[in-house]
């Protein structure tokens, strides 16, 4: 295992978007940008989207299927499934108690598309919140179980982490690349300066022991703070 | 509605349901007031109240439109709109317009900001998100001559609602504790009523007329609710998942197996389901488990046939008394016999085969049945006898599947050991294979926990004071591992019915009396891994905090107090 960082297919130099709209030009051989589609941002103010991606403002997932088919069209009428779409991953709320993962490995199936991401996270809560989740079920433990239940059934993951305890896990289950989180953005810059310390350090402990791409998430109004963890990126990842 | 009287025992009870049905029943029950909410909806949906802080719809025009289809002008008391804040796109003013529009009689801040903590409840608040938004939706309300209803956790936020006027502020302590979706706790009963009561005594200083309510956490029964409400003097409680989630739990649980137990009896109509229900009966076999059915039909198979038995499992499931049980069920008419290897002064060959002084063997006595308990304790050149002897028997024509109307010329041998000593080939391997037609290995309870209902049942039959077991009674008895089997459930049961006073048993006594049951760090203590997990926790956010206690209490939630009677009770004081 390297030392560096990845420096294969593209990764340093690209860019993988989240975004509410399919790009035109994803995953196609002339512009191999990838990016994770997620509806959902339409639903959300831009400025507080990674806050209200986790509150009961809007149906993340739903947003998500509709603009997929459909749950019900997928399960009703198998229709030839879609072009592959190579570049596109698939945002997913892991944590829904209502998300059966046979329906939708039939939807994904139908859409064309072959990874997910855990995105929105639910790591982004902490405190006692973070722990009361887990014991009702609805945490961190069943986000990675219904990952590994997607990994299980072939689909590539695009693993988020806020630690690196939440990291290591994800290489467990077996994601592909690795996307370090680091959280909302405070107004304050002192509490971002040691959110962007906290990746960076994530970083650099990974790196010795990582052989997948390792990547970093660079919500909105993070500036400056994050250019050391971006250093030592194998990419970036930002809202389009 | 009224403050409470000095010294009345009536307290104010309000409903945070989500749907019709629920709704109407709290009505019946003489809720004084409805607060429709989305965690109420998603109780129903099966899933945990905690989903209502999800992202899984708009919580707004979710609820508003349960509320609107199936609560309001469906029942005669106020209705209150469980109102969320967190949407930056809808002002208070709006949802107040709105809520006044519809025919709401009130609105309460739910889903709400004080169920979040650490670092995101931070962001909340710097988003302009947080709590003093929903302070501000309350007042608006109040304004508009909307009843207001607050939900609060800390001083901060209940300072913030006395300053809202807020007709009715309640402290929560948290999800619920009880039922089979039970979530990790913060307050035991008597810290929720040490907390209720300081805080409640500053509300009424500042604030005489607001009513106030306690909600959630370790509050899971009416002896809970009394015994807070009484020590800080509040006027009243809201339930939640303790009006419908659990007792639906229970009533859904047990009317199903009325039902189910209604069918089986209903089969034992039939020959076949009358010879399982006599071989239950005889054998002393409780459950309603595919294992036991199984169980049962082997031994009535095996009963009709001369085939040597092997019965195995862990101590404490009966395993003798079905061994002995196929005798009577074979219908044989010689006598029953019973060798137990390991006592000492035993001389089992000689017992079984009738050499040296003794004329002759329990084995040679027609139509009789051997049983030899502890057989592991056997040794190998007995029982590599007895592999011989069946063997014998085996080409004399006996032993075969087919029913011997005739008596037999000798006994069938019925062997008993522990799963534990077959593991390790405590048998010889002649005499294992002699056996396995015969063999019956019974799981422990561990392994069918849908036997431990029907156990737990039985024995309250049998100590016949007419009592039941709650549904958190019924989480706890599932949830434990049963190391000791079916007479630790015994024990257990028979403890917890004798320290309720009442005729349920609830957790508190089956809680204590599996403490009782099962030795401190014993395998299957519930409670063991609970602690270690708070324990961890409570490291985890020290050291965040860099172990300054004013630090970690605030990320925790939690009082100072609080975190060193926590730091006490897991040693790291020290």
């Amino acid at each position: 295992m390297s030392n560096t960082p990845v420096q294969d297919q593209h990764a340093r130099q690209t860019e993988l978007l989240i975004a509410a709209q399919p790009l035109a030009q994803a995953g196609t051989p002339e512009s191999p940008e990838r990016q994770i589609l997620a509806p959902w941002m339409d639903l959300l103010p831009a400025d507080q989207r990674d806050l209200l991606s986790l509150l009961p403002v809007a149906d993340v997932n739903g947003a998500l299927f509709a603009a997929l088919g459909g749950l019900e069209r997928a399960m009703s009428a198998p229709a030839p499934p879609d072009a592959a779409r190579p570049g596109t991953i698939a945002g997913l709320l892991c944590v829904d108690p209502f998300l059966r993962v046979h329906d939708v490995l039939r939807l994904l199936n139908a859409a064309g598309i072959s990874e997910i991401a855990n995105f929105p996270t639910i790591q982004v809560v902490d405190g006692t919140t973070a722990r009361v989740f887990d014991s009702a079920d609805l945490g961190v433990k069943r986000e990675f179980r219904i990952l590994a239940q997607f990994a299980r059934a072939g689909l590539s993951i695009t693993g988020f982490a806020t630690t690196l305890e939440a990291a290591e896990r994800l290489l467990e289950i077996g994601t592909s690349e690795l996307v370090l989180h680091p959280g909302p953005a405070s107004n304050d810059w002192r509490a971002r300066a040691v959110a962007a310390r906290q990746a960076e350090e994530c970083l650099r402990t990974l790196r010795p022991r990582c052989s997948v791409p390792l990547r970093l998430f660079c919500p909105d109004a993070f500036g400056t703070e994050l250019d050391a963890a971006r250093a030592l990126a194998d990419g970036l990842v930002r809202y389009a | 509605m009224q403050k409470r009287a000095p010294g009345s025992a009536t307290l104010l009870v309000g409903g945070a349901i989500g749907v019709g049905m629920t709704a109407e029943a709290a009505v019946r029950g003489g809720a004084d007031f409805l607060l429709a909410l989305n965690a109420g909806r998603f109780r129903v949906m099966g899933a945990a109240s905690l989903a209502a802080l999800l992202p899984l719809n708009n919580s707004n025009s979710f609820t508003d439109s349960f509320a609107r289809r199936e609560i309001l002008d469906r029942v005669s008391v106020p209705v209150l709109f469980g109102a969320s804040c967190f949407d930056p796109m809808t002002d208070p003013e709006q949802l107040v317009r709105h809520a006044r529009a519809v025919g709401y009689h009130g609105l309460t801040n739910f889903p709400s900001s004080i169920h979040f903590d650490g670092q995101f409840r931070k962001r909340l608040e710097e988003a302009g998100l947080g709590f003093a938004r929903e302070a501000r939706m309350l007042a608006l309300a109040r304004e508009a001559g909307l009843m207001t209803f607050g939900y609060a956790k800390t001083r901060s936020e209940i300072a913030q609602l006395v300053e809202a006027k807020v007709d009715m502020i309640c402290l929560n302590f948290g999800w619920n504790a009880g039922g089979v979706q039970a979530v990790a706790q913060s307050f035991t009963i008597a810290e929720a009523a040490d907390r209720a009561r300081r805080i409640f005594s500053t509300v009424r200083s500042s604030a005489p007329d607001t009513l106030c309510f306690v909600e959630g956490g370790p509050i899971i029964n009416p002896d809970d609710m009394f015994r807070v409400c009484d020590e800080a003097r509040a006027d009243g409680y809201v339930g939640g998942s303790t009006l419908d989630r659990m007792p639906l739990e229970m009533s859904v649980t047990e009317r199903t197996s009325a039902f189910k137990a209604f069918g089986v009896l209903k089969q034992a109509n039939t020959t076949q389901s009358r010879e399982l229900a006599r071989a239950a009966r005889i054998a002393g076999i409780v459950g309603q488990s595919e294992f036991v059915l199984a169980i049962l039909e082997q031994i009535t198979r095996l009963a009709a046939t001369d085939i040597a038995a092997l019965i195995s499992g862990e101590p404490g499931l009966g395993r003798g008394a079905m061994a002995r049980a196929l005798h009577p069920l074979s219908g044989r008419t010689g006598p029953l016999l019973t060798l137990r290897a390991a006592n000492p002064e035993a001389s089992p060959e000689a017992t079984l085969f009738g050499d040296g002084p003794r004329k002759s063997g329990f084995l040679s006595r027609p139509d009789s049945t051997a049983v030899i308990e502890n057989a592991e304790m056997l040794s190998p050149d007995l029982q590599a006898r007895l592999a011989d002897w069946l063997e014998q028997e085996a080409q004399r024509g006996t032993g075969t599947s087919q029913a011997t109307p005739a008596p037999a010329a000798t006994a069938r041998l019925v062997l008993v050991c522990t799963a534990a000593a077959l593991e390790r080939g405590a048998l010889v391997p002649a005499l294992s294979r002699r056996l396995q037609a015969g063999r019956i290995d019974i799981p422990p309870l561990r392994e069918r926990p849908e036997d431990v209902p029907a156990l737990a049942r039985h024995r309250l039959e049998v100590l016949g004071r007419g009592k039941q077991i709650s549904a958190d009674g019924y989480r706890l008895l599932l949830a434990h591992d049963w190391p000791g089997n079916t007479p630790e459930l015994r024990s257990v049961i028979d403890r917890a019915a004798l320290d309720s006073e009442q005729d349920t048993i609830g957790s508190a006594q089956i809680s204590a009396a599996i403490g009782q049951a099962t030795k401190p760090g014993m395998a299957g203590s519930e409670a063991a891994p609970q602690a270690v997990g708070e324990r961890d926790w409570l490291v985890d956010a020290l050291r965040r905090n860099r172990f300054r206690r004013g630090d970690t209490a605030a990320y925790l939630g939690i009082s100072r107090k609080t975190l060193y009677n926590k730091m006490r009770r897991f040693g790291l004081l020290e």
